[in-house]
């Protein structure tokens, strides 16, 4: 009685498909691995320049230009390039001098990791500076 | 073959069976590692949403709730005060009331020790007292720091035998979301504010 076993030729087809399949399994889940891991990062760098903005709030340009700052786990680096140069303002009513003088700055701030030094983001930021250049007298009023 | 020439039903050989045993333990090798993938997937897939989700809430509602402070009258119960594991003070944004609303509110920092180590929880205080919780991890890491006008950074507010505004200019917060850490800056816009009591004041 004649054997209808599998031939090797069969044998070797169906191990070559399931390597085949399994290796495009293996790496769709790595993509996905991938993927969640620039979710990850996205999330940190989300997160950074929230707190970036809340410093940068604190920051006068037209008084402190450029520096560094280290608060927490970051460190803020920034500098201002002055769009508008400093020019003095007008007063709400309109016409009468301002008491300040403004400015309008582009500032670049940068977050890095303090422990590590890695950089987690870079962004332009517009800014108003601002300095009070004419002061009353003390008996003005 | 031998085997075959004793019985009248056909068999599987040896060398079918030994090619199916090689695939079934190749397959579920390969099924095996693919669980253990998903798995992970899955794991650090929910973290992920738990951040996004959950994290944005717990973010917004400390933001919410900080940056809304405000002084209290002088000499008032709720003037702020804080230390590195909790403040308390006067907000204008509570979670537990209409905003606008001045409301007693406060953050509480609190480390209890479990069988499984040592749990840190962030609690947000409503206007009775009453505790919420809004975060929690291991560890015992978290805390507060108080920044003066002068651009110092305080532990505790006010800062010890120092004149000083009522509010600090920013409260950072440092604590923990899946083991990595967390750190959220508030900035105060009302530190130097000073709240009067016109019933107090003589006319």
């Amino acid at each position: 009685m004649k054997q209808a076993g599998f031939t090797l030729l069969e044998a070797m087809v169906s191990l070559i498909l399931i390597a085949t399949v399994g290796m495009a399994l293996l790496d769709w889940i790595n993509t996905n691995f991938n993927v969640l891991q620039r979710v990850e990062t996205i999330q940190e760098r989300t997160e950074a320049t929230r707190n970036a903005l809340v410093f940068m709030e604190t920051i006068n340009p037209l008084e402190r230009k450029q520096g560094s700052e280290n608060i927490g786990i970051y460190q803020f680096n920034w500098s201002a390039e002055p769009v508008i140069l400093p020019k003095s303002g007008v007063s709400p009513q309109g016409g009468y001098v301002s008491l300040y003088e403004i400015a309008l700055y582009d500032t670049t701030v940068e977050v890095k990791f303090r422990e590590t030094n890695t950089l987690i983001t870079r962004f332009t930021l517009r800014q108003v500076g601002y300095k009070q250049t004419i002061f009353y007298e003390d008996d003005f009023f | 073959m031998i085997f075959s020439s004793f019985t009248s039903s056909r068999g599987i050989t040896l060398l079918e069976m030994l090619v199916v045993l090689i695939l079934v333990s190749l397959i579920s090798t390969l099924v095996l590692e693919g669980f253990s993938y998903i798995f992970r997937l899955r794991l650090s897939l929910f973290t992920q949403l738990d951040n996004v989700q959950h994290g944005t809430m717990q973010a917004y509602w400390f933001h919410q709730t900080t940056t809304g402070l405000t002084p209290d009258y002088l000499e008032s119960e709720h003037q702020f005060e804080g230390n590195n594991k909790s403040f308390h003070g006067l907000t204008l944004s509570p979670l537990d009331a209409p905003a606008g609303v001045p409301m007693a509110f406060g953050w509480k920092l609190e480390t209890q020790e479990t069988p499984k180590g040592n749990m840190t929880k962030l609690y947000y205080q409503t206007g009775n007292g009453t505790l919420w919780e809004v975060l929690s991890w291991k560890g015992t890491q978290g805390q507060f720091s108080y920044q003066s006008p002068d651009g110092r950074w305080h532990t505790r507010w006010p800062p010890a035998l120092k004149r000083h505004a009522h509010l600090p200019t920013m409260i950072l917060f440092e604590g923990k979301r899946h083991q990595k850490t967390l750190q959220w800056i508030i900035k105060l816009t009302e530190y130097n504010y000073l709240r009067r009591d016109i019933r107090a004041e003589e006319w």
